[in-house]
């Protein structure tokens, strides 16, 4: 059945994940003309499909907060004399960006551009743009902090699915069932191996990034190791689960394949959460990578701190106990 | 001596079919107790819900002084349990198999070195600590099962056919096994669908489709269900001979085996004359005759009888 349903079910996913245009991404305005010239053409950003105006900032320092924090993804800065040199037929627009999502950072730029001439048809208007965090723009530094949030989406979760139920396949759990061991400790026990074996593998991706790829690991690493480790601890007890309710291997398999194909297309890897379309978006919000993913980049690429991953932190660290407590009891020892 | 088993209207069912049919059934410690019946009658599952590996239905037991259903964790802490297919770990050791279960019974260092050491020696086994589980042969693995369900010194040890496709010498090693680990003190329940293994045990129950049939040393059974004596009549056509006798009221089974005609009589030495002379008188010669001891597979066959025509 699922073998079935499987291609109809990625393609459909795919094709909604990425058919749509970047929109409603989060900039600011800075506003340093303050005439009714800047005054509508800040209106005219507001009326802006792509674009999600969400703060006012005062200077270009508090929106280069705005940033790093993660609050929104550019800031438009519309400097001292704009009406005076719109109107004298040169005007200058200020565009800072942020690098760390090299495809929103890279459309920004042209839309802003198409805005500002419709706005004034026939003026030059110049836009400088100054990418803040991977300025070349390279996707790799894009990609591979959520490649590692791949790794331990896909591999911890399949080797725990696989392993209740192997036993339970090879029979062995029957053996270990007849002894005074709890349930619990049974699942402890593999959990804690497969946790240590996603983390394992964590290491050693990034290592290969760092090393091979020259990554720079711009934040806390104790704060990323942290979040590595609730991760796995999430991905893990999705594989207990998935083993729990499995007669057999194949079966936890593809209990739990579902699963990692939604995280690996809905949750923000590939392609912006930005171009998602509207009906779709609720959905990459229930899925953990979501979150690591959002995490992993600011922590990674932006240096960001605790303070701007903390509501990450709480939903991957709700999954993790919500799920690892549903494995717990959820098993039983019994045969049947 | 206390009861190490005791149940109470056991019952086990899976949907619509009834595994375990109101059971009811003692054990003494320090005895040898037999299970015997066919593939299917339930013996596993029985088994399995003494060990505490599924819940009754209805009714209960009580093993080792525990309550299986409210209490399973504290059975198994007494008892062995050897299934019937293998179910040790492949990818271990010998030693590290049988090391992995004497730590979850929470056995301190130094005892289950000891421990391991001694029942690899009871299994023969010694000189295989080494081995992958994997690699092990049928009857050497079906050696290691045993050893990893005695390693913690269990009061009470639950054996389901541990010789089923084991050759007969290896079968008799086993029952070695059994005796001197029985002289020990330790009480077993054992299934089996061999009928002389049967006849080594010091109780056995009969179940057949989840009902136990009846209970007792392996002669009360035959006293009680067979009733009687055995008369074997080798003829020249033991098919026609089997009709004419059919329809005799002292004849309490009869069946034809191999050219035999196998009777079971209530006393032989007051019928086989009879018997004899009414073959005769229809013109069938009688060749030889032999008055055998009841056999468990007598007993098993006139309980079958008897199911069909109650």
């Amino acid at each position: 059945m699922i073998s079935l349903m499987m291609p109809m079910f990625v393609m459909a996913l795919v094709g909604y994940a990425f058919s749509g245009d970047i929109k409603h991404v989060a900039i600011a305005i800075v506003d340093e003309d303050m005439t009714p010239t800047s005054m509508s053409f800040t209106s005219r950003l507001e009326t802006v499909d792509t674009f999600h105006v969400t703060h006012t900032a005062l200077d270009r320092n508090q929106a280069e907060n705005l940033i790093r924090d993660g609050k929104v993804k550019a800031a438009v800065v519309l400097p001292d004399g704009f009406e005076r040199d719109l109107s004298a037929g040169l005007a200058e627009i200020f565009l800072l960006v942020d690098g760390s999502d090299p495809i929103v950072a890279g459309m920004t730029g042209p839309t802003l551009d198409a805005t500002a001439r419709a706005f004034s048809p026939g003026v030059r208007v110049n836009i400088t743009s100054l990418v803040m965090y991977n300025p070349q723009l390279h996707y790799l530094s894009f990609l591979a902090p959520s490649i590692v949030g791949l790794i331990i989406q896909f591999l911890p979760t399949f080797l725990t699915a696989i392993s209740l139920a192997g036993e339970r396949e090879r029979g062995t759990i029957e053996q270990l069932a007849v002894t005074p061991i709890k349930g619990f400790e049974i699942l402890f026990g593999k959990m804690t191996c497969y946790t240590i074996i996603g983390m394992v593998e964590a290491a050693l991706a990034l290592l290969v990034a760092v090393g091979l790829f020259g990554l720079q690991i711009r934040g806390n690493i104790a704060v990323v190791v942290f979040f590595l480790l609730i991760f796995t601890i999430a991905s893990v007890s999705i594989g207990t689960l998935s083993s729990v309710f499995a007669k057999n291997q194949i079966q936890a398999l593809q209990q739990v394949i579902p699963i990692i194909y939604v995280s690996i297309f809905l949750s923000g890897v590939f392609y912006p959460l930005e171009s998602m379309p509207d009906f779709l978006r609720p959905v990459s919000y229930v899925i953990p990578m979501t979150y690591m993913n959002h995490a992993l980049r600011a922590l990674i690429i932006k240096g960001a701190s605790l303070q701007v991953v903390l509501q990450d932190f709480f939903a991957l660290g709700l999954y993790s106990c919500t799920l690892m407590a549903l494995a717990v009891l959820l098993f039983k020892k019994k045969l049947e | 001596m206390g009861e190490v088993i005791s149940t109470r209207d056991l019952t086990k069912r899976f949907g619509d079919v009834v595994a375990v049919d109101h059971v009811n059934l003692e054990v003494a410690e320090g005895e040898i107790f037999g299970l015997l019946g066919p593939n299917g009658a339930g013996k596993t599952t029985l088994v399995r819900i003494l060990c505490g590996l599924l819940t009754p239905s209805d009714g209960d037991a009580t093993v080792v002084g525990h309550n299986v259903s409210s209490h399973p964790e504290q059975v198994k802490q007494n008892i062995g349990y050897m299934s019937q297919r293998f179910c040790l770990y492949d990818d271990l050791t010998t030693f590290e198999n049988l090391d992995f279960f004497a730590r979850i019974y929470g056995q301190p260092k130094t005892e289950a070195r000891k421990r391991i050491s001694d029942v690899l020696e009871l299994v023969q086994m010694s000189d295989l600590r080494d081995r992958l589980g994997g690699t092990l042969s049928g009857g050497l693995k079906q050696r290691l099962a045993l050893a990893c369900a005695l390693v913690h010194s269990p009061r009470l040890l639950f054996l389901d056919e541990p010789t089923a496709g084991i050759d007969p010498p290896l079968r008799r090693v086993f029952w070695h096994y059994f005796r001197q680990l029985n002289t020990q003190g330790i009480t077993i329940f054992i299934n089996t669908h061999y009928m002389d293994e049967a006849g080594l045990c010091d109780r056995l129950g009969i179940l057949r489709t989840g009902r136990l049939d009846a209970v007792g040393t392996p002669r009360e059974l035959k006293r009680k269900v067979a009733r009687g004596d055995t008369v074997e009549l080798l003829c020249s056509d033991p098919e026609a001979a089997l009709t004419i006798l059919e329809r005799e009221e002292r004849i309490l089974s009869a069946r034809t085996e191999n050219g035999w005609l196998k009777l079971v009589v209530e006393d032989a030495e007051s019928s086989v004359a009879g018997i004899i002379s009414t073959i005769e008188r229809n013109k069938l010669k009688v060749e030889q005759v032999k008055v055998t001891e009841t056999t468990l597979e007598d007993i098993f066959v006139a309980l079958a009888s008897s199911g069909e025509n109650s």
